[in-house]
């Protein structure tokens, strides 16, 4: 299928931007997409090992301030909304199909696993940051949040630091 | 004024918008490329910066976006969430999503994204974030002290530094174009050929241009705020000046009892009677009488309406008291709210003034810092308001500790004694009932975000 054309990234991000900005006046927080994470897994947990969740400080911290009902959290619905958005997005640019993306340097089982660790990585590390990409250093940046843009600063910084030893994963030839 | 959260959208509703805003949120980061990892890693290789450009961009708009809003006063600053600081765990938190985004190749959002559109790997990323998230929880009690390590609070990087939020934002976007200019030409060396989807260059011009007029409108225009504290001033003093003439609705010593200026103002016929009934009316004569002097004199309540007011439990009254917290702890007239100057222009304040068929009373230690305070309520759109004719300290003397040093001769000194000696006794005795029964005080609290 050929690659249909992405927007302008000026433009996407001047619209993302405008979005950032109607999400904090209207709701007074930023976007975000780890924390629906979170709320998933503590209502897993507490779907499956009740007993647990009662013990462990990180499920009753989170349990008590939601009311002991993790998926009513604003960002659980906006992360839904996300999917469907993607999709409708994909849809109209013709780019819905079910594929495992990598280079032809590297197998399919490396990309599944790769993304499996980097996916825990990430995931863990934005436990540890307070948040993502999103959440932490995007929405950190519009109120120059000091805690948000050093997350920034790290994540980018970080990526940089490791991207060398990583080369191979992404570029044909790993030159 | 915002946020609209949870004022004008109970948190019901808001989980209406989260939902739309996700789809906004999704549609933009797929048609952005942000749908695949190829694009996302590119900046970390220099073939594509597709991520750095959207991502500043983004960020740039929507900072611009809150400065110009707090400082046209059309956000309150005090309210949206500010992601905590906590030193260590940002810096090492950030790390090691850093190093999860060059081998999984997403982040988050990113991901979630990528898999709505059928990414396979997307969609092990995502179960990995959830395997991450769960072995953080189940790691909390090791981590715990890292997690909560140097904590600095909801702090600003522009509080943190003592530097000026302007500043810093101004500081954020050249960063923001020297590194668009910087990666284009990266870009350009790296893949050896100009990047087709950076045309249309008028679109930049137009992007560039309304961003710079915001930020320039923003960075030269006086901040609401701060300009209207120092009119606030000025007016103040000349309302004092022209209110010196007018005899009536003139305070000068402001203390009722003692001073000559006070005797005047009350012998000049505003007290009636001194029963109940007689209070209210004089209130609506002294009201009546400041006209034809300055605009503010028509808005100054007599320290006996005051207290007969209060005494009466007059529901249709909201004093607001700009003194200190000390102060108003040590004494607060019952149903008051005190605040500081900069409260005012808070959503609190602002909720406060915008009751229905209530009349503001604007209360401090002096008549001049009401006079300022009663500018900066009428030039926020509020005109139901009165200053405390002499300010808290002439009500304290005249009312509270009230003492005729003289023998009242008319009438009106009759029945005005007769009022003050009442509500001497009577008003210390509800105040402290008040501040038995007194709710603690309720104040917006900022927004909880966050991941």
């Amino acid at each position: 299928m050929n690659d249909t054309k992405y927007m302008n990234p000026y433009l996407a991000g001047f619209f993302l931007g405008l979005l950032l900005l109607l999400t904090i006046f209207v709701t007074g927080r930023g976007l975000g997409a780890s924390g629906a994470v979170k709320s998933g897994v503590v209502a897993t947990v507490t779907a499956v090992a009740p007993a647990h969740t009662n013990n462990a400080d990180f499920y009753k911290e989170y349990m008590k301030e939601h009311d002991n009902n993790p998926l009513m959290n604003w960002l659980v619905f906006e992360v839904i909304g996300v999917i469907f958005g993607a999709f409708i997005s994909g849809l109209i640019s013709n780019r819905l199909n079910l594929t495992l993306e990598h280079i032809p340097t590297i197998t399919s089982k490396t990309r599944v696993v790769t993304a499996l660790i980097g996916g825990l990585l990430f995931g863990f590390g934005s436990q540890l940051g307070r948040g993502c990409t999103s959440g932490a250093a995007l929405s950190g940046m519009a109120v120059l949040s000091a805690g948000g843009l050093i997350t920034m600063f790290a994540i980018f910084g970080g990526a940089y630091a490791f991207a060398w030893f990583f080369r191979k994963l992404w570029l044909e030839g790993g030159k | 004024m915002g946020p609209l959260v949870p004022d004008f959208i109970g948190n019901e509703l808001n989980f209406v918008v989260a939902l739309l805003i996700g789809v906004a949120f999704g549609f933009i980061l797929e048609q952005a490329g942000f749908s695949t990892s190829k694009k996302l890693v590119g900046l970390f290789y220099g073939y594509d910066f597709t991520v750095l450009r959207v991502f500043f961009t983004a960020g740039v708009t929507a900072m611009i976006g809150v400065v110009a809003l707090g400082h046209f006063g059309l956000l309150d600053l005090s309210l949206i969430y500010v992601n905590p600081t906590f030193l260590w765990s940002a810096i090492v938190g950030g790390l090691i999503m850093g190093l999860g985004f060059v081998i999984g190749g997403f982040c988050p959002g990113t991901g979630v994204c990528a898999a709505a559109i059928g990414k396979i790997d997307a969609m092990v990323f995502v179960l990995g974030g959830f395997l991450g998230v769960l072995l953080f929880a189940e790691g909390y009690p090791w981590l715990e002290g890292l997690y909560k390590a140097e904590n600095l609070g909801m702090v600003t990087i522009y509080d943190l530094t003592g530097s000026s939020q302007g500043l810093f934002a101004f500081g954020m976007t050249a960063m923001a174009v020297g590194a668009f200019w910087f990666t284009t030409w990266v870009e350009k060396k790296v893949n050896k050929a100009e990047n087709p989807e950076l045309q249309p260059k008028k679109l930049y011009f137009g992007l560039g241009i309304t961003l710079f007029v915001i930020g320039f409108l923003t960075l030269f225009m006086p901040e609401r705020r701060e300009a209207l504290l120092a009119d606030a001033t000025a007016a103040a003093e000349a309302s004092v000046k022209t209110g010196a003439g007018s005899g009536g609705a003139e305070v000068g010593g402001g203390s009722a009892a003692g001073g000559k200026n006070a005797d005047a103002g009350t012998s000049e016929g505003k007290v009636e009677v001194g029963d109940a009934q007689g209070a209210t009316a004089m209130g609506a004569n002294s009201e009546n009488e400041g006209a034809g002097t300055s605009a503010y004199d028509k808005n100054v309540m007599s320290i006996d309406e005051l207290a007969f007011r209060v005494l009466d439990k007059d529901n249709k009254i909201q004093i607001i008291d700009l003194r200190s917290t000390e102060e108003y702890q040590k004494l607060a007239l019952p149903g008051s709210v005190n605040m500081t100057f900069d409260e005012l222009f808070g959503k609190d304040a602002h909720k406060l003034l915008a009751q229905k068929n209530k009349k503001i009373i604007v209360v401090a230690n002096d008549e001049f810092s009401e006079r300022k305070a009663a500018y900066i309520i009428s030039e926020l759109g509020f005109k139901n308001y009165a200053i405390l004719e002499g300010g808290f300290a002439a009500f304290t003397k005249g009312i509270l500790e009230y003492k005729s040093d003289k023998e009242p001769v008319t009438r009106q000194e009759k029945d005005t004694h007769r009022f003050r000696v009442r509500a001497a006794k009577e008003l210390p005795a509800l105040i402290a009932a008040s501040k038995k029964s007194a709710a603690p005080k309720k104040k917006s609290t900022r927004v909880i975000g966050g991941c």
